[in-house]
């Protein structure tokens, strides 16, 4: 049945169809070619002598680059201060956004009106960085791990996405059952709309923990002290500015160049350190994302 | 008369106290519940909103926000009397429209994708797609200028190889637009079109196998049934774009900023941050009257565009 289905659509087709349809496999595959070559490059970099050359055929294979950054104690403190933020940070904004999103999914709670209002006069509008900023500081959250965690762990956008969600997707009937068995409002949340949301709850968990690890902007604001720094704001330093950071692992026998290219490789091996966590962990859960997930923040 | 319409308004009274305590014995778990995002939007939402006041004043950090002295508007008008008045908001638009051309991609990514004729080689396409979504923006800076840099940069190399010469490509304000626009094409054109690719597998398949029975054209059916299908969740986005027109993330802008480029690179918000924090004498008060300015002018867009939305097309945010 389906195959006969798909034939006539491919029967439908004109030549120009046919056309198009060739020219967008030929302009997806470019696309798939200059998303992966920059990464596989800065891959096998990493793993290279000297700067590698454009085939991706590295000269010598070896771990210099990755035995200098183990050399270097604020990358690890980098690293240890980013999981410490990112696991932290997101199981309180996963907290505060169910709280938030789970009062708006009921229907007909009073004063539901006014609670969204709150929350969507946020969106459109703010106080300004620096007016937060000088209120963080007299918060005295002033180069503590809060004024990174904090501020962020709670985006409209995801409440709205896992609000919808918790409206749409969870069977009506089953709030009844439970109210006929006695369990109030927290109960039902905790044992029943939960444990049915996990894809939703997944795809949020992932949007808060990517932009906790990946962001330096808050770090650079609120922090002081480079032992506190996340990951990110020392890679910056690494490869933004231009202090010799890499220069502490290199010997005095290195000739220049050759400390430039051992730098240069350096970088790299940062690069992927950093970037390694969430590549590792979005496969497992991209394939939420398409499948009702997302169509919530535009219905919000 | 007026004695049955006291007692009709004393029975009222009863009836909503009575609904109010049955209300909070239903609900009352769930208001408590919505204190903790509330008291967070309270802290870092409303309060610095009642401490943008300080564009207002000439904020000394010994005296506070309500001691300092009040100055009116003189702030707002040494920005518009500055010379980087100019240069920051046609930097800020600049990057902003560029970018803002390259919206309908996603669309049109979205579709390439759904008509792809292999299954498993659309679905490869796809999951790479998000993938750079997922690395931070200080690695893609550091990628770029990797690649981009002078003398042993990935693209001098590709364009030598071709025949061409080399350039510092970093350091020109002309090519900066162009790297800031479609390095961000580069890492998230795939997941912007998620949204995209979840409105067009909502189009009933009834619409499309009754075109197809009708005898129409794939580019007819996508004129016909899909871009219709998709247009409000497209103009919904597109009425969200314009609200931020005078906002750029600083950023990604402050990473790829150097010297040689400032002169396109220098946009209102990495302004407002040089002045206020990077600089030894902070001046607040004048970043923050910077900042107010541009949320003003983000939302009077955003009612203009909604309302033009809304009378072309009946489509609108609220």
């Amino acid at each position: 049945m389906k195959k006969r289905k798909l034939s006539l659509e491919e029967k439908s087709y004109t030549l120009s169809d046919k056309i198009m349809l060739r020219v967008s496999t030929l302009i997806l595959a470019l696309f798939f070619l200059a998303i992966m070559y920059p990464l596989i490059y800065a891959v096998i970099s990493s793993f290279s002598k000297g700067v590698l050359a454009l085939n991706l055929i590295p000269d010598q294979f070896t771990l210099e680059g990755y035995k200098a950054c183990f050399n270097y104690p604020l990358l690890w403190s980098g690293f240890a201060n980013s999981v410490l933020y990112t696991g932290l940070g997101t199981i309180i904004a996963l907290i505060v956004t169910v709280c938030c999103a789970y009062p708006l999914s009921i229907k007909g709670l009073p004063f539901a009106g006014v609670m969204l209002f709150l929350c969507m006069f946020t969106m459109y509008f703010d106080g300004g960085l620096i007016p937060t900023f000088l209120w963080i500081k007299d918060l005295g959250l002033y180069n503590t791990m809060w004024a990174v965690i904090l501020p962020s762990s709670l985006s409209i956008f995801n409440m709205l996405v896992m609000r919808t969600y918790f409206a749409d997707s969870i069977p009506h009937d089953l709030k009844e059952a439970a109210g006929l068995d006695g369990a109030n409002e927290i109960v039902y949340l905790i044992r029943i709309v939960l444990p049915l949301s996990g894809p939703v709850i997944a795809v949020i968990a992932l949007y808060y923990a990517s932009s906790l690890w990946n962001s330096y902007f808050n770090a650079m604001m609120y922090l002081l002290d480079l032992e506190r720094m996340p990951l990110a704001n020392i890679l910056r330093n690494l490869l933004i500015t231009t202090q010799n950071a890499g220069s502490s692992a290199a010997t005095d026998s290195m000739t220049a160049a050759a400390m430039e290219e051992r730098q240069e490789v350096m970088k790299y091996c940062v690069m992927v350190i950093a970037t390694v966590p969430m590549m590792v962990l979005y496969p497992f859960i991209q394939k939420f994302f398409v499948k009702g997930v997302m169509i919530g923040a535009v219905k919000g | 008369m007026v004695h049955s319409g006291k007692m009709m308004s004393k029975r009222r009274s009863k009836v909503k106290r009575l609904r109010f305590k049955q209300v909070m014995r239903r609900y009352g778990l769930v208001y408590l519940m919505f204190l903790i995002p509330l008291t967070v939007l309270l802290i870092f939402k409303y309060i610095p909103m009642y401490g943008a006041q300080i564009a207002f004043r000439n904020y000394k950090p010994a005296l506070g926000v309500l001691e300092s002295e009040w100055v009116g508007f003189q702030n707002f008008i040494k920005f518009f009397e500055s010379p980087y008045f100019i240069t920051t908001i046609k930097n800020t638009l600049t990057l902003n429209i560029y970018s803002l051309l390259t919206f309908p991609l996603g669309l049109v990514f979205a579709l390439m994708l759904r008509y792809c004729r292999s299954r498993r080689f659309g679905k490869a396409v796809q999951m790479v797609s998000y993938a750079p979504h997922f690395i931070s923006t200080v690695v893609v800076c550091g990628l770029i200028t990797q690649f981009l840099s002078g003398r042993i940069g990935m693209i001098n190399k590709l364009i030598e190889l071709f025949g061409g010469t080399g350039a510092n490509w970093m350091g020109s304000e002309s090519a900066f637009k162009h790297i800031y626009v479609w390095s961000d094409v580069w890492q998230n054109l795939g997941f912007n079109s998620i949204i995209f690719i979840s409105a067009l597998a909502g189009i009933s398949p009834e619409l499309h196998e009754a075109a197809i029975v009708d005898g129409a054209s794939l580019r007819q059916r996508i004129v016909h049934i899909d871009i219709p299908g998709v247009l409000t969740t497209f103009v919904v986005l597109l009425i969200l774009r314009f609200g931020s027109l005078m906002n750029i993330g600083y950023e990604k802008v402050l990473l790829l900023q150097n010297d040689l480029n400032r002169g396109a690179s220098e946009i209102i918000s990495t302004y407002t941050y040089k002045i206020a924090l990077q600089s030894m004498i902070p001046q607040y008060s004048y970043a923050s009257a910077i900042g107010m300015f541009t949320s003003v002018i983000n939302m009077v867009l955003l009612f203009i565009v909604n309302k033009i939305a809304k009378v072309v097309g009946g489509r609108s945010l609220w």
